[in-house]
């Protein structure tokens, strides 16, 4: 009797070796793949907080020095106005073009009535007739 | 990061680590204890992973080729009669895959390891050089003639049914030497 392979030798032997290649049961397939997911689920959040710890320490280590530079700054900046206050001898800055001065800085001076301005002083004017009536009477007595 | 996690899609992977080790190992409990472990193993190590140096499915079967060489140093060597009667009223594809059992068992570890990587794991010529660390064509004059005693070995099996080690994987006595 002609052997069962060689009836079978035009399919090829790798033929059958792949169409009999043996398989896993689907229980164990399900149970191991529901492992490895889950694994990987778990590093995956490991990961995640670990990427997160990182991402503060570089932020915080980025940020520092420039907090540090900004804090240096600014006292280096106010012993510095401290020291210009007690050595400066300068007079107290007066602003000088405020609206105030810029409305009301020339307004001219007015004297009472019977006075007229000479120079910065009001002086009383003599009128007239007053000055027609001394005429009149004559000269001064002078003895 | 995750894009590049090498058991991102496990199932495929699975069937293939285990008809690697079923191939080396018989079908059974020993084939899923070696699928797990290389499993395991990969888990445990897979930040080793360089995606430059081949596909998952070859990294995974490097780890499993360690899980199986590990069963088999374990193994006592225990000789089990063949079920030939019972075969024999079983249907073709059943005999089949118990005749290539039996004749896969009967050749050498290496030869028994280029058939699963090649016909279980599914793995191409080149892609077994990489794992054994050899040129293809070596790989492929090899992996020839390990078919040609298989086909041998059938031959005997029909011609003269002796008794013979066990379709899952009894090791009767060591490999002989690559």
């Amino acid at each position: 009797m002609k052997s069962f392979w060689n009836r079978r030798r035009s399919h090829g032997i790798e033929e059958e070796l792949r169409r009999n290649r043996p398989e896993p049961r689907s229980e164990f397939v399900t149970s191991l793949a529901e492992h490895v997911r889950n694994d990987r689920r778990s590093a995956r959040a490991g990961v995640r907080v670990a990427l997160a710890g990182a991402l503060t320490v570089a932020l915080l280590a980025a940020l520092a020095p420039v907090g540090a530079l900004g804090s240096a700054g600014s006292a280096a900046e106010g012993i510095v106005n401290a020291a210009t206050r007690v050595v400066s001898t300068h007079a107290r800055p007066v602003a000088r073009h405020t609206p105030a001065a810029s409305q009301y800085a020339h307004k001219k001076k007015k004297c009472p009535k019977g006075t007229k301005l000479k120079g910065k002083r009001c002086v009383k004017v003599k009128s007239k007739a007053k000055a027609a009536r001394a005429s009149r009477r004559g000269p001064h007595f002078t003895g | 990061m995750f894009s590049r996690d090498p058991l991102a899609n496990p199932e495929p992977l699975i069937r293939r680590v285990y008809a690697y080790a079923a191939y080396r190992l018989g079908d059974g409990p020993d084939a899923e204890d070696a699928t797990s472990d290389a499993f395991e193993r990969a888990l445990r190590y897979r930040d080793s992973y360089d995606r430059d140096k081949g596909e998952p499915v070859a990294w995974l079967i490097g780890i499993a080729r360690r899980c199986v060489d590990q069963i088999l140093a374990d193994r006592v060597p225990v000789a089990e009669p063949p079920d030939r009667e019972a075969a024999s009223n079983l249907e073709e594809e059943t005999v089949i895959r118990l005749e290539l059992g039996r004749a896969l068992s009967a050749l050498s570890e290496q030869d028994r390891e280029l058939v699963a990587l090649r016909y279980g794991a599914d793995l191409s010529a080149r892609q077994i050089a990489a794992v054994f660390e050899a040129r293809t064509n070596t790989i492929e004059v090899a992996l020839h003639r390990a078919l040609e005693r298989l086909r041998r070995q059938l031959a005997r099996e029909q011609a003269n049914p002796s008794p013979a080690p066990a379709a899952d994987g009894v090791r009767v006595s060591a490999p002989p030497p690559v």
